[in-house]
């Protein structure tokens, strides 16, 4: 071989790499740049795969890296759902990365955080983590807050002793779902018997008496009744006809506790399943826009005449074809204009009055629903905007306002009930029809040209 | 650009009066459509399933739960189906002697390679149009977001775009078809697979898997998310085979 030729052929192979090279470093520089400038289109009709205003605030305001570890196994129902949920944030954030972890392949990373199951993310912040359980958005940005402040669990008081939802029961009737989501959100719950101690405890947070069955002693509402006037906060949810003296007990604050059963006739499956739609503004109503479904609910009414120093506040309100049915409630109940109070009724209420003895005059708060099972597991987990309302209910009782709750993204139901001759077309077009049409076509194409030819 | 659109025409004209295309467009709407029934069948049987319970009801989309997962489908079979449809590219006319002839046609390389991507590129949007069908009845039945499925239609065609770019690049290195189309194959599968280990990786090694892996890229535009980092990269990766489609051609001149 010439000399020449060689040197042409080494010239030729040198420029040709350098021009691979020069090129593909262009290109890397170019997505780089676009990285950086991102912009996104959500095209979905309630762009849900777009975080919210709130969490990206958060998100905004990290000075730290924070590192999500996913344990959820890809034959999980909820995988794809989580992997789009941490994308969105990781999309959002640079400061915001997650890995997947499997239980199975890597025993030290569940023990390093206590993990015994699956269907858990955990969020690493310095040295803090933090874990969460089926994650939402709501979650993982509360999280992120808590894990930014790094503050001590405010402490939960629920009530036991008068037949009080369990807190510890995952069954429909227990509030076990409600308890893990205040956990997640840094927040320490416990039972107590208020029989027990002499006064509710001084660094309770926020105390919660929920579906009572019987009657407590005289001394527990007289405690409960000081814990409140002394600045405390009080989360109430009772069952129509029960635990009197609980009811009773609400008039101190300005709150009528109605003996009486909402009636809906557009109710949710049942016309004593009122769905409340109506919300007066308040911080635990802010941004809500959803609909929540009471089972036997009582009304939650403000006082007439009003107690003097409580500002009593009609949270939610039923629709105007309810009522109130105060005898007992019938097959099919029929409204009495002699003895029932035509809706909208309030069966949500709030009371707020300057606190008398707390050297800081820490406002007093309660909180009072007209139906337990509301806050129940099955109410908690069957309808998804019960979850949001509570939190935040329980947020604004213990001063959280910086917790936030993000109600979930609405997806819109699009079943496909199709029958059989629907179904034949779905087989015949798609699998028969428009591949017999190509072949033919291709076929007497392809014959006409050899024909000619 | 006359010489573009004539060899564009003349490589159409080539797909049109050859079987491959007819074989290749008969197979995929075979495959499709039985995937689209399939699909059709869970889901209605699901949604007869759940319709007792108004909370699961709720979470049943059919863009989430239908388009998605077929269009995440579709894609499986472009890795089988490019390949075949571009083999011939460049290998054809190796083989049959007529790239040298056409090399020395009064037209660029670069003209030459975007014709040859060009014509390929309307075989396979063809090809596609076809199977617009699909949200056609989807319509009929029920109301579908039209948005998510313009942009998984966009996706699948950057998908095509990337994979036709990788396969007329194969083409060029090798003048028999069938190794063409099994190197065109390993490539794309590459893309394909790069990413199943970046969500257990680190560092650096992880964004560079995350940023090749054409599934992290593919995935937003069929949940009904448009990026433009996602459209320059496949862009990017579409350019690129092809510049070193160029680059093979190019060697010719100093290989000798």
């Amino acid at each position: 071989m010439k000399p020449s030729a060689e040197r042409f052929r080494k010239t030729g192979l040198i420029s040709g790499i350098f021009a691979i090279f020069a090129v593909a470093g262009i290109l890397v520089v170019l997505n780089m740049i676009a990285a950086r400038h991102d912009t996104t289109f959500d095209l979905t009709s309630n762009r849900r795969f777009t975080l919210s205003e709130q969490s990206v605030q958060v998100l905004n305001g990290l000075d730290d890296r924070v590192q999500a570890t996913s344990f959820f196994r890809e034959t999980d129902e909820a995988f794809e759902i989580v992997k789009d949920l941490l994308d969105q944030y990781r999309d959002a954030s640079k400061a915001f990365s997650y890995r997947s972890a499997d239980l199975d392949k890597e025993p030290m990373l569940g023990k390093r955080f206590d993990i015994t199951s699956d269907q858990t993310i955990v969020l690493e912040y310095g040295n803090r983590f933090r874990k969460i359980v089926n994650p939402t958005e709501h979650d993982v940005t509360n999280a992120l807050i808590r894990l930014t402040r790094g503050d001590d669990p405010k402490r939960i008081i629920f009530t036991r002793g008068n037949g009080e939802l369990d807190i510890d029961s995952l069954e429909s009737g227990g509030l076990g779902f409600l308890k893990a989501a205040l956990s997640d959100m840094n927040y320490s719950c416990e039972s107590m018997n208020l029989m027990t101690v002499e006064a509710v405890p001084s660094d309770c947070a926020l105390l919660a008496v929920i579906g009572p069955e019987s009657d407590p002693v005289e001394d527990v509402v007289a405690m409960i009744r000081q814990f409140v006037t002394d600045g405390g906060r009080l989360f109430i949810a009772l069952e129509p006809g029960k635990a009197d003296r609980f009811r009773d007990m609400l008039a101190d604050f300005g709150i009528h506790a109605g003996n009486d059963v909402i009636i809906d006739p557009k109710g949710f499956q049942s016309t004593i399943r009122p769905i409340i739609e109506a919300f007066e503004e308040h911080p635990v109503t802010e941004g809500f826009d959803y609909g929540l479904v009471l089972h036997e609910a009582s009304s939650m009414q403000p006082l007439d005449p009003p107690k003097p120093g409580w500002h009593v506040m009609k949270l939610a309100l039923t629709s105007v074809d309810s009522w109130s049915e105060a005898g007992p409630v019938a097959d099919t109940p029929v409204f009495d204009p002699g003895l029932d109070t035509q809706g909208p009724l309030s069966v949500i209420t709030i009371a707020t009055a300057s606190g008398k003895t707390a050297p800081e005059q820490r406002e007093s708060r309660v909180l009072a629903i007209g139906d337990a099972s509301f806050v129940s597991n099955i109410f908690f987990q069957t309808f998804a905007a019960h979850a949001p309302f509570i939190l935040n209910a329980c947020h604004w009782l213990a001063d959280e306002h910086d917790l936030i709750a993000i109600p979930p993204k609405e997806i819109v139901s699009q079943p496909l009930l199709l029958q059989t001759p629907q179904l034949a077309v779905g087989l015949v077009v798609p699998v028969i029809i428009m591949p017999l049409l190509v072949a033919l076509f291709g076929t007497v194409r392809i014959w006409t040209r050899r024909h000619h030819s | 650009m006359k010489a573009f659109w004539t060899i564009v025409r003349r490589d159409l004209t080539g797909y049109f009066l050859s079987p491959v295309f007819y074989a290749l467009g008969t197979v995929f709407l075979l495959l499709t459509g039985l995937l689209f029934f399939s699909n059709l069948l869970v889901y209605t049987e699901i949604s007869f399933s759940i319709m007792q319970n108004p909370y699961f009801s709720q979470m049943l989309n059919l863009s989430a739960d239908f388009i998605r997962p077929l269009a995440a489908q579709f894609a499986v079979i472009f890795l089988f189906i490019i390949p075949a449809l571009t083999m011939r590219s460049f290998a054809e006319e190796r083989r049959s002697g007529t790239l040298e002839l056409m090399l020395t046609y009064p037209v660029s390389d670069t003209q030459v390679i975007l014709a040859k991507f060009c014509s390929s590129f309307l075989t396979m949007c063809l090809i596609l149009t076809m199977t617009l069908v699909y949200p056609v009845l989807l319509f009929t039945w029920g109301t579908p977001e039209i948005a998510p499925i313009a942009s998984a239609y966009v996706g699948l065609m950057c998908m095509a775009a990337q994979f036709i770019a990788i396969g007329i690049f194969a083409s060029s290195v090798t003048d028999n078809q069938i190794v063409s189309a099994l190197v065109a194959f390993g490539l794309n599968l590459v893309f394909w697979m790069i990413g199943w280990a970046s969500p257990s990786s680190h560092g650096t090694i992880h964004d560079l898997m995350r940023f090749l892996s054409i599934i992290e890229h593919y995935e937003p535009m069929i949940k009904g998310i448009l990026k433009i980092t996602d459209l320059l990269y496949f862009l990017s990766v579409s350019c690129f085979f092809l510049f070193l489609t160029g680059q093979v051609l190019e060697s010719k001149k100093w290989r000798g």
